[in-house]
């Protein structure tokens, strides 16, 4: 206890020295060097030149924690998921609980399926609002088609709405325009034994192009802690399309679609409706068919002025422990952006969303859904307005207004204000409030929890229902941040942040009775949802760029963060406590590339992730290597490994039961692809 | 201590990418800054038939097509400088059908879904056309600028210019990639 606000001071202490130091230091980088005016063809063509990426120019003046995952950084990885690709991000808590499902969260509240990170693809939200979460075996982009991930850490409300709470993942691929020509890849390991990928693309009249892919994948079984083999492993077949117009020169058009079919299993600890015992262990067949289609129409005006009209479709049909669940979402969404004047740049829209869920549970299960279908209508409108205060201050003021089927109207405003200190250096500051809405698993789900032996009873049945009561969860979030261009090879990006929740979903037991089963007697302990609890975290995020040399470039991150939920005080549910357990207190990681030939990268990564108390599961290391050679224009070879300084270790626990833990194990994954 | 072993065994990688190249960071500058330096000086190694000046004291015009990369550095090398009688101008437009009195015109890959189109258009004009995309001769541009270990290079497509009536001197031909 006591030396909690200790670590706070020491990080605002590291913050302040560095918001005072940095300047001092920062490279001018906008007017024309002097070696440009003037010089000659011969001379210019000698100069060494660096390629800024396109994503690093707007972040300077965004008031917000922002990381971007860059088509370089996900090729060199030598991952073959998303899932894994996320780790790259400082500050993304991502773990596997078996070969084909994660638990992927961002400050906090980490489990299977968490509820507070909105998780987007080209604009088309992935999370599945009728359970609060993502189901990440289903997001199987190809990776080589994936332009950058931009992951904002902290609420983003005021724009997304509901349930970016702690954070937006947001997947944005490459237009069709990039993708032109043939690709085929094909690849082979000890834990996906085989991914392979194959695209063309093309012109599409004349102000277009298109690209269609196909893929098919097979992820083997993962093993035990025991080191029995699970049955968790899964293969499919994908395919998808995107096409790209340019209508009229300031008219632009995309359309995509995909279409998922997966087949897998997994272990679960599953409780029973009846008889005694109730709990068994059983494997489960696991299916996924899934498809989407979106398309977006885009209006340029000469001002800067536009707006964009997207509509979609999500549709998805899924099998697994216990329930059947069909959902089809479809989206419309408009928005409008315009100038005001010389200081106001004004963004609104409004959206539009019905939900259909159609969940069907067996009946040998004790879950159980009162209302098996639902269909809920989310209206929203939001506007935001960037004031420009001055040449070097930036304020940006807005807020999104919701209407939602589980708690009607809600709100998010949010401000940020960033300070441009000098060209790509700037300080800024947030506030904002966030809502997570309640889903039907908490209002209209009962099943049983556990079953554990009850002296004087023989056995107590712990079971959950849904409750109507149930609120939105609330958020209030405080934050600072300061990025800088420290000199021409070393950049560094350091957030702190402060939140306070409230009204978080909580399980509250009820009184016990005893009832009769088959003739044993049984103590059933009911636990309701509610809303009886609140929390504080507060925490830090740190990394930094360094291009060492004209061929290695190094990135260190780390994050931090402390948090403690606590029920209310009319709230009972003891176990609140340990949610602070499930997330790791310290990350860190450092990335290197390096070319050691013009043909030839030579790729490393190690993160360190602290350990998870309520899980009991030791802090780990990870060592990720990749060597990629280049053969021409055309052919590129990779061998890669993870996880190679221990043989399996542990990441996370699913307390659900729906997925039992297995190890994961140092894999290695060759590749090759080809373009033409 | 488990983790202290595997933080030596990174740190043993690090060190042996660091004897691979450790060559020092050099003056490295901003592509943009480079390929400004081409896009202004291009117009003294390029002959422009006389119909493309409609007067002795027509401004010689360099066009930004689509959202211009270059900052404010193309603009501070172009102001205040001349080609023979002719003032060098800068314009950025946001659509092919402003680009009538450009004599240079860099069309900025944002707006590379339309190259073949806005290519298409400026068939019958005298335009000196410069792109930095992979695709940009191909599609019909006249000059290309890439980045290639590090360095600016320039690829012109001979054709194009030669129906454009545009003569490139045998000087910056000698120093460029001839594409068809």
């Amino acid at each position: 206890m006591k030396n909690k606000p200790c670590n706070a001071a020491r990080v605002l202490a590291v913050w302040s020295v560095l918001a005072i130091v940095a300047p001092v230091h920062t490279a001018s980088a906008q007017s024309a060097a002097p070696q440009i005016a003037g010089a000659s063809l011969e001379e210019l063509m000698n100069i060494e030149v660096t390629s800024v990426a396109k994503k690093e120019q707007p972040l300077s003046k965004t008031g917000a924690a922002v990381f971007v995952i860059s088509a370089e950084d996900i090729r060199r990885s030598g991952s073959n998921n998303i899932a894994d690709v996320l780790r790259i991000a400082p500050g993304v808590e991502v773990a596997q609980i078996d070969a084909n499902q994660w638990a992927i969260s961002i400050r906090g509240f980490n489990s299977l399926y968490s509820n507070k990170v909105l998780v987007l693809i080209d604009g088309r939200s992935v999370y599945v609002s009728s359970f609060s979460g993502v189901f990440w075996d289903q997001i199987s982009v190809p990776l080589e088609n994936i332009e950058r991930i931009e992951v904002i850490r902290g609420p983003g409300g005021t724009v997304w709405g509901a349930n970016a709470v702690n954070g937006v993942i947001n997947i944005i691929t490459k237009n069709a325009v990039d993708t032109k020509g043939g690709l085929l890849s094909a690849g082979t390991g000890s834990r996906q034994s085989a991914d392979g990928l194959a695209q063309y693309g093309a012109d599409a009249g004349a102000s277009g192009a298109f690209r269609v892919f196909g893929r098919y994948f097979n992820t083997d079984n993962s093993v035990f802690p025991d080191g029995q083999r699970a049955f968790d492993g899964s293969h499919g077949a994908q395919g998808g399309f995107r096409g790209d117009w340019g209508l009229t020169s300031r008219d632009t058009l995309s359309v995509q679609g995909d279409l998922l079919d997966s087949r897998g299993g997994s272990t679960s600890t599953a409780v029973f409706a009846e008889p005694p015992p109730f709990v068994m262990t059983v494997n489960n067949a696991l299916a996924n068919t899934s498809g989407d289609v979106l398309a977006r129409w885009e209006h340029t005006l000469a001002n800067g002025s536009g707006a964009s009209l997207q509509l979609y479709d999500n549709e998805m049909d899924r099998s697994q422990t216990g329930i059947h669940i069909n959902n089809n979402a479809f989206d419309a969404d408009f928005e409008y952006r315009f100038a005001a004047g010389s200081r106001h740049d004004i963004v609104w829209g409004v959206d539009y969303r019905v939900t259909r869920d159609d969940e069907h549970t067996d009946t040998a299960y004790s879950l159980h859904l009162t209302t098996p279908l639902r269909t809920d209508n989310l209206f929203a409108a939001f506007m935001q307005d960037e004031i420009r205060l001055g040449k070097s201050v930036f304020l940006t003021v807005g807020s999104k207004f919701e209407h939602n089927g589980y708690t009607g109207f809600e709100y998010e405003p949010g401000v940020q204000a960033v300070w441009k200190m000098k060209e790509r250096h700037s300080v800024w500051a947030s506030a904002a409030r966030a809502i997570r809405q309640p889903n039907r698993s908490y209002t209209d789900t009962e099943y049983n929890l556990a079953v554990t032996p009850a002296p004087g009873f023989g056995t107590a049945l712990v079971t959950v229902s849904g409750s109507p009561a149930v609120i939105a969860e609330r958020l209030f979030d405080y934050e600072t941040g300061y990025r800088s261009q420290i000199s021409q090879g070393f950049s560094i990006d350091v957030t702190a942040f402060l939140s306070f929740y409230q009204h978080l979903q909580s399980l509250e037991p009820g009184s016990p009775y005893v009832t009769e089963s088959q003739g044993y007697p049984l103590l059933i302990v009911p636990l309701t949802f509610a809303s009886l609890a609140h929390g504080r975290d507060y925490g830090a995020e740190l990394f930094a760029n360094w291009r060492v040399t004209r061929r290695w470039k190094v990135s260190p991150g780390m994050s931090m963060l402390r948090m403690s939920i606590l029920p209310d005080p009319s709230g009972r549910d003891a176990t609140l406590a340990e949610t602070a357990g499930n997330s790791p207190r310290q990350q860190f990681e450092i990335r290197s590339k390096v070319d050691l030939r013009r043909n030839l990268e030579l790729d490393n990564s190690f993160k360190y992730v602290s350990s998870l108390p309520t899980q009991n599961i030791p802090g780990y290391g990870r060592l990720d290597m990749r060597l990629g050679w280049r053969l021409g224009e055309f052919v590129e070879l990779s061998v890669s490994g993870q996880n190679l300084t221990a043989r399996r270790h542990l990441e996370f626990l699913d307390d659900s039961g729906l997925f039992l833990q297995t190890e994961v194990a140092r894999t290695v994954f060759g590749k090759i692809t080809w373009r033409f | 201590m488990p983790f202290l072993r595997k933080s030596g065994v990174f740190a043993g990688v690090l060190f042996v990418s660091f004897l691979f190249t450790s060559k020092a960071v050099g003056q490295a500058i901003d592509e943009y800054q480079v390929k400004a330096g081409f896009v202004s000086s291009f117009a003294r190694f390029v002959e422009w038939p006389p119909e493309a000046f409609k007067s002795p004291h027509e401004p010689f015009a360099i066009c930004v097509l689509g959202q211009n990369p270059f900052g404010q550095t193309l603009s501070g090398l172009v102001a205040g400088k001349a080609l023979g009688e002719h003032a060098l101008e800068l314009r950025e437009i946001s659509d092919v059908r402003a680009a009538g009195g450009c004599h240079i015109l860099f069309i900025s890959s944002s707006e590379r879904l339309r190259f073949r189109s806005i290519l298409a258009s400026l068939k019958a004009q005298s335009v000196f056309s410069i792109g930095d995309t992979n695709d940009f001769i191909a599609e019909g541009g006249v000059a290309n600028l890439r980045v290639e270990n590090g360095r600016v290079r320039i690829e012109i497509n001979a054709r194009a210019a030669k129906e454009k009536n545009l003569r490139i001197s045998s000087r910056l031909m000698s120093l460029v990639k001839v594409v068809k």
